[in-house]
């Protein structure tokens, strides 16, 4: 879907950003770009609709070099969403969303129908939110409008730098939750700028990890964690590795079936729930193996060696 | 009042952008009438000064301890602020008229009026610079155990003095610009020739007086900036110096 | 002119003469005593009077005087917000820009009546071109900051939605910037109507007139008179553009709390204000209010 091709850029005061950087985006997926500070993780997103040129090197965009494009219509193709979320405070809510189809010249119905979905499917009903300007929102309800106002011209690829590096622990895990809801139901591909760790394995597909200007080690999360390219990658991820392997594996990958035992009298965990809230499980129990249920009917047992050990395909999943 | 007046037809707009230029052909002029009336012009240039010097010290003296006084007494800041506030709204020009009754002809009724509207700038600056403190420093300062004498003396103080002498600024300014007016209470100063020279259609003497007076604001503002500046303010010019 | 000074003073030397004249005579026989309070009162009554039998001629004076700011105020705001929206596009024309606009505003209005005297004649045309250059720099400055001050991330956002620039200028920027410049003119204005007064010494019109009539014929009822006048008329001005400021904000989402002026506009336009929650309606950080500025 996108294509960055050997791409160098180097800013007019000589600091180079990036450095011959090559991988793909496929489509449909999230790829998270994470790395320290100035590590040109921000630099290659938005190489991607032309907020910054490339000096050396080709993006392609569906198959076609982006430069053959005209950027203005790149753009509104393209979602955008930013840390500082960038709300046109004098706009109301619904004018924001509206902002990019109305660029577009979409008719009035069809603009009004969009706002009303997206704003719904952002939980902001249209009635309540809808005239009131972001200034009279909070953190996180601002961060929805931002990512509805992206979303409104149903775009194939959304930017998205840091969106919920500005709100509080618990509002960005609820916003986390609530997109990877929201990206399941939409078919968009999805390129996102963190420099966390934790964020990144939660909700990338795929993880490109930059060191300074250069791509280190482009994976699956998995891949991530248990094959870290070198020292720096390792470094990055810190000497909790084993706990965030456990944070990015669902119970469904490390419980096996039941064959009818008796099973130890505690609350069950769900297939969907992290190994990691297993083991937190496990410890609080002392049980030694837990339930596994779906919607109140059991379907698996874990045991700690599970959770200790890498998945065993031979157990298979459900 | 309703129907457009005829009057609101622009200034053709060659005419305003040649304006200025007309200055020049009259600068030469206006120099000769200076060299040639060398002591009456230093004369009325000392007294200018003086009017601005001796109204500005009356007016810091009066205007920074109430300016402190209306930060302490909470209840006292509204009047202050709306006395302030209205004096503004009233042109220079009558305050010297009306000083006039009341201390009669001469240099003191002059000053008397430079101090009135001297007072103003002075006041609001130094209550803006004392509660532009953050809160922040003043508790810790406190919370330190000063009383609330050294928090005004080492703390409130020290900050506002670039905030009160904008102020200051602000204020001697526009005293250079009243003190033109003195010449109709017999105050003297530069005004006496622009006054005169307006009066008798004498483009040299009126000439003579305004670019001296104009010259004197801009270095007196110049001079204030770069003071602030080392002081620490931000040295940025007042939208109001002109005086009114 | 010094002589007619000395006439005055002769005639107040006993402050109550005046309101001997008209007020109640036991008024006016306190006053002359000189008890302050019956001053005062003797002075108000006066100053009605002369309201009362004055009526026509201030209210003309004051016309003149309202045509002499707006005449200004035509050429100036547009000159102000172009000169200010065109130095955004480069630092250094905006510092040189900004300064002469400053150096303007230092020279006293009585110079610079003079210094335009030669070329502009007398009359209202000189008072006008200095009202013209003493807007400059509150409409410029305001317009700039105002411009520039702008949330940055919201011009990024519209760049990266796919906003040209001319676009983000018109719908972003600049109604971002409207109500800071706003308050620009709203500062000028006042300015002006205080300026305007002076502009009678080269013949300009307005109400510098019957002040100076006042001052000639050693006429305090008059000079005061028309010194209310002046401030009304001050205080008018500013409430109307006050309005049209808050109106601005209003638009823009700001929470204020809207005067009775903006709230009758509001009404009258048929908008809801209901939403609107109250703080300080005069706060305002990017713009310098009269000289409380640091």
């Amino acid at each position: 879907m996108i294509e960055f091709d050997n791409v160098t850029k180097q800013y007019d005061d000589g600091t180079v950003a990036i450095e011959d950087i090559s991988f793909e985006v496929e489509e449909g997926t999230t790829t998270v770009l994470v790395g320290p500070s100035g590590c040109g993780k921000t630099t290659t997103m938005k190489l991607v609709n032309r907020l910054i040129e490339p000096t050396e090197g080709t993006v392609y965009f569906e198959g076609t070099d982006i430069e053959q494009k005209d950027e203005i219509e790149l753009r509104r193709d393209v979602g955008y969403v930013i840390q500082e979320i960038g709300l046109f405070d004098h706009m109301t809510v619904r004018e924001n969303v509206a902002t990019v189809p109305k660029l577009k010249g979409w008719d009035d119905d069809r603009i009004r129908e969009r706002v009303r979905e997206l704003l719904e499917l952002m939980d902001l009903p249209v009635e309540e939110y809808g005239d009131q300007h972001p200034t009279e929102l909070s953190g996180g309800q601002r961060q929805r409008v931002g990512v509805a106002r992206a979303l409104a011209a149903d775009p194939d690829v959304m930017l998205m730098d840091e969106p919920f590096g500005a709100l509080d622990p618990i509002t960005r895990a609820e916003l986390q939750d609530e997109f990877l809801d929201i990206q399941a139901e939409l078919d968009v591909t999805i390129l996102f700028v963190t420099h966390s760790v934790e964020e990144a394995l939660k909700m990338g597909d795929r993880i490109a990890i930059f060191d300074v200007g250069e791509l280190v080690q482009y994976d699956t999360p998995q891949n991530v964690l248990e094959n870290p390219k070198n020292d720096f990658v390792r470094d990055f991820i810190g000497q909790d590795r084993e706990l965030k392997k456990l944070q990015v594996t669902p119970v469904r990958k490390v419980m096996y079936e039941t064959n009818g035992e008796r099973l130890p009298d505690v609350d069950p965990v769900a297939p969907s729930d992290t190994a990691q809230i297993a083991l937190s499980r496990l410890l609080e129990t002392d049980a030694g193996r837990l339930p596994v249920a779906r919607d109140g009917e059991v379907v698996g047992v874990v045991e700690e060696a599970d959770l200790r050990g890498t998945s065993d395909p031979t157990r298979g999943s459900i | 009042m309703v129907s457009a007046p005829p009057e609101l037809a622009l200034v053709p707009l060659l005419e305003i952008a040649l304006a200025p230029l007309g200055i020049f052909e009259e600068l030469p002029g206006a120099y000769d009438f200076i060299t040639s009336n060398w002591s009456q012009f230093l004369h009325h240039l000392w007294t200018h000064i003086k009017l601005v010097l001796v109204s500005e010290l009356l007016a810091i003296l009066v205007a920074v301890p109430l300016g402190i006084a209306a930060t302490r007494f909470p209840r006292a800041k509204p009047t202050i602020k709306g006395f302030g506030n209205t004096a503004q709204t009233i042109p220079t020009l009558a305050i010297i008229f009306l000083m006039l009754p009341v201390t009669g002809i001469g240099f003191v009724t002059a000053v008397a009026g430079l101090f009135v509207y001297a007072l103003l700038p002075i006041l609001t600056n130094t209550i803006a610079g004392i509660e532009d403190v953050e809160d922040g420093v003043v508790e810790a300062a406190r919370g330190m155990g000063m009383t609330d004498t050294e928090v005004l003396r080492k703390i409130e103080l020290p900050k506002a003095i670039p905030v009160i002498f904008a102020g200051i600024r602000t204020s001697s300014v526009i005293g250079v610009g009243t003190a033109y007016l003195a010449f109709f209470v017999g105050g003297g100063g530069l005004g006496t020739w622009v006054l005169q020279g307006i009066k008798l259609y004498n483009m040299e003497m009126a000439i003579a007086g305004a670019v001296p007076g104009a010259l004197l604001a801009i270095t007196l503002d110049s001079g204030f900036a770069l003071l602030e500046r080392y002081l620490g303010g931000d040295a940025q010019q007042s939208d109001d110096l002109v005086s009114a | 002119m010094p002589a007619n000074a000395v006439a005055l003073v002769g005639e107040l030397a006993a402050i109550g003469g005046p309101a001997a004249i008209g007020g109640p005579a036991v008024l006016g026989e306190l006053a002359a005593v000189g008890e302050p309070a019956f001053v005062v009162l003797g002075m108000i009554t006066e100053v009605f009077r002369y309201f009362a039998e004055n009526q026509t001629q201030l209210l003309e004076y004051t016309r003149q005087h309202a045509i002499l700011v707006l005449r200004a105020l035509v050429v100036a705001v547009p000159l102000g917000v172009t000169l200010g929206t065109l130095i955004t596009y480069n630092d250094k024309l905006a510092t040189v820009v900004l300064w002469l606009a400053g150096i303007m505003m230092t020279i006293p209005s009585v110079a610079l009546f003079a210094l335009l005297l030669p070329s502009l004649g007398t009359g209202s045309p000189p008072v006008v071109m200095a009202l013209i250059l003493y807007t400059q720099l509150p409409v410029i400055r305001n317009t700039y900051v105002g411009l520039t001050g702008v949330d940055e991330a919201a011009v990024e956002a519209g760049e990266g939605l796919g906003m040209t620039k001319f676009q983000r200028l018109r719908k972003i920027q600049i109604p971002m910037a409207l109500p800071v410049v706003m308050s620009g003119v709203r500062n000028a204005v006042v300015l002006l109507v205080g300026i305007a007064a002076i502009g009678e010494i080269v013949g300009s019109g307005g109400l510098g007139v019957p002040i100076f009539e006042g001052y000639r014929s050693s006429n305090t009822v008059e000079i005061v008179g028309a010194t209310v006048a002046l401030a009304l008329l001050t205080l008018t001005i500013d409430y109307a553009f006050g309005v049209v400021e808050q109106v601005f904000r209003l638009r823009n989402g700001e929470e204020i709390q809207p005067n009775l002026g903006t709230r009758a506009v509001r009404g009258l336009a048929g908008a809801a204000p209901s939403r609107v929650s109250g703080r300080d309606d005069d706060a305002d950080a990017t713009t310098t209010t009269t000289s409380a500025k640091p």
